[in-house]
């Protein structure tokens, strides 16, 4: 459904960000952790050179340069050089250094140990032995430590990230194939008729999906229970309402033949008044009886209409005659038609069936009509299914009877009377042979 | 012709009772299954019943006549619409099915059209040389003359109309006499078909010796 977050999506978006944030956090440990290594183990090799360095200067230390000759840069073949040694005299002086070292000292201080220049170099300081207050310094290049801890972190950045994608084509592979029987339980709601015995819905295969089964299984038996308290309800009601009405017609059409002249037209107006309820009684029945399902048949719209009879209303029937739907339904509908039809001072009424995706039933009537504003205010009403007091009994029964179809009822706007269209979008039937 | 109407409802089955009465037939009006005992061996042309009854289902009970051979017609009047109950109904044996509520004019036409099956003449109109009878209209014209009768007149002539060509027993048309309300005498046959004889001449009914009347198809 459009607009419904994805289970997979959402999976796959936090498993994105879990990977980001992993390779983040992973770079990032293992940056700290090379790098101390690194660290500790050119220190090492830096100290072991300034050893070599040491030991070698103190042992040639009486031939140096005197005091104020200036520094003296030591020959060396043209290469880089990584490593380069300064020789300072007590006043910080330079007076001896490797070729690429600088003529001013590295670090001003003459305490042992390792420190930095800047971002440069790593340097170690050592003071010689005999007395003349010389320093050695010895320095290596920062350079070669950050290239060595930035690619230790960017090849461990790199292969976190492709285990996190390759984390999240394999959740998204697995979680579709682990909701594939969510899918399937809902093809199977989809088929699955509650009032249909032979109708069962198939055991779940995963136990998430066991509440769900059970609470299907538990709105099917409450919905079972309520339609069988309805068509219990519905059966004992049509025969508690039916019955009488039959027998007030049957007395009333007695004492139509019996009468004396000056009651027949108030015996005529009780028994039209009696027949109207039983239209009503009828539509309403029906749309109860019907509750979701309507029982669709092919039925004949000309013989539909010949039962159909209103006294004073000539009707006429045109257009395609078979049409696939409930009789009793599409009867109560047209009946309660013609009834607003008789009530709004109609005395013709056409009823044309024609195909346009599904059928069409045109009411028609040569009545009063509806005001342009007040049928605007019907249709929004018919639209939204707001009834309450806007729309009448009859055309509230003949839109119910269009949905419990799955169509639609719409006013037309054709003038003088009323037009009433009632859309069925699956009344067609099937071509007949002869 | 004679009706059995069984229903339980009392405005429904008196309305309907004296309404078909109204109509020129003999209506035999019960309430339950109980009262039709002994019953089903009479010469009705036809039974009017209603599914739900106090003490059982109309629809058993058609069946239960079919089984012991009597085809007379059945009419089902009740208050089930479903298909289902429609098919079931006349599977059980009767011939035609009314949902309540419907006009007693209706029900008094499928009486008609079930009269004019039973006479296996599809038409509503019938002659007898110069005797035409209209069993829609309840008219009888002799040479084109319209003659007035009697319901019991007219019960008679469509009871022999219906049957034309066989003998309808002297038993069976005195129990249609002696339907309407009133009649007690034991030679009131003889005297309506002597009065029949009368105004549509005296050879349409010929009397077979013994065992009835009848009226040459």
């Amino acid at each position: 459904m459009k607009g419904t977050a994805s289970i997979r999506s959402r999976l796959s978006r936090s498993v994105i960000v879990i990977a980001l944030i992993w390779s983040i956090a992973v770079t990032a440990a293992v940056w700290t952790v090379i790098r101390h290594e690194i660290d500790e183990l050119l220190d090492n090799t830096l100290q072991e050179s300034a050893q070599i360095i040491f030991a070698l200067i103190s042992y040639r230390l009486e031939h140096w340069p005197a005091e104020g000759s200036g520094p003296v840069s030591m020959p060396a073949p043209k290469h880089v050089e990584r490593l380069i040694w300064q020789l300072a005299d007590a006043d910080n002086r330079v007076v001896l250094r490797s070729h690429n070292a600088p003529e001013t000292v590295l670090l001003k201080t003459r305490n042992a140990g390792f420190g930095d220049v800047g971002d440069d170099w790593r340097v170690i300081t050592m003071p010689l032995p005999g007395g003349h207050g010389w320093i050695l310094h010895v320095a290596q290049d920062a350079d070669e430590r950050r290239e060595a801890s930035i690619e230790a972190a960017q090849y461990t950045a790199e292969v976190a990230l492709v285990i996190g994608l390759v984390c999240v084509f394999w959740l998204r592979r697995q979680l579709k194939h682990e909701l594939r029987p969510v899918a399937q339980l809902s093809d199977a709601v989809r088929n699955f008729d509650p009032l249909d015995t032979r109708s069962q819905l198939p055991p779940v295969t995963r136990a998430e999906l066991e509440p769900m089964h059970h609470a299907i299984s538990a709105l099917s038996a409450r919905l079972i229970q309520r339609i069988s308290n309805e068509r219990a309800f519905s059966a004992h009601a049509a025969h508690a309402l039916r019955t009488p009405l039959a027998g007030l017609d049957a007395q009333l059409a007695v004492a139509l033949r019996e009468s004396p002249p000056e009651l027949r037209t108030r015996l005529l107006r009780a028994r039209s008044a009696a027949n109207r309820l039983q239209r009503v009684v009828t539509a309403l029945l029906a749309l109860f009886r019907s509750g979701a399902e309507p029982e669709l048949q092919d039925l004949s719209t000309k013989d539909l209409v010949a039962h159909l009879t209103f006294e004073g209303l000539s009707i006429s029937v045109e257009g395609i005659e078979w049409i696939h739907a409930d009789a009793d339904l599409i009867a109560a509908a047209l009946m309660n038609l013609l009834d607003n039809a008789a009530r709004h001072h109609a005395s013709h009424v056409d009823i044309t069936v024609r195909e346009e995706d599904g059928i069409v039933l045109r009411v028609s009537d040569n009545g009063s009509g509806i005001p342009e504003e007040k049928r605007r205010g019907l249709q929004a009403a018919l639209s939204t299914q707001t009834y309450a007091g806007q729309t009448g009994l009859g055309l509230m029964l003949a839109d119910m009877v269009a949905r419990a179809h799955g169509g639609t009822l719409k006013l037309g706007d054709a003038v003088p009377g009323c037009t009433v269209e009632l859309h069925l979008p699956h009344g067609t039937t099937p071509p007949r042979t002869a | 012709m004679r009706l059995l109407l069984l229903e339980d409802d009392a405005t429904l089955g008196e309305g309907l009772s004296d309404f078909l009465r109204s109509e020129g037939h003999v209506v035999d009006w019960l309430t339950s299954l109980a009262e039709t005992r002994g019953l089903s061996q009479e010469a009705f042309d036809l039974l009017l019943v209603d599914w739900n009854l106090p003490d059982g289902a109309g629809t058993d009970w058609i069946s239960m006549l079919r089984r012991q051979g009597n085809a007379t017609p059945a009419l089902i009047l009740t208050a089930r619409d479903r298909l289902g109950d429609r098919i079931r109904g006349l599977d059980c044996g009767a011939d035609d099915y009314l949902v309540k509520p419907f006009a007693p004019e209706e029900l008094a036409a499928r009486v008609r059209a079930m009269g004019r099956r039973l006479s296996g003449v599809s038409s509503h109109l019938r002659s007898f040389g110069n005797v035409d009878v209209d069993l829609t209209a309840r008219s009888v014209r002799v040479d084109s003359t319209p003659v007035v009768m009697t319901a019991r007149e007219w019960a008679l002539l469509e009871a022999l109309v219906l049957r034309a060509g066989r003998i309808v027993s002297r038993t069976d048309l005195e129990t249609l006499v002696s339907g309407f309300d009133g009649e007690a005498m034991s030679n009131a046959l003889e005297v309506h078909i002597s009065h029949l004889r009368r105004k549509l001449g005296k050879d349409l009914i010929e009397t077979v010796r013994g065992m009835g009347y009848r009226i040459q198809a």
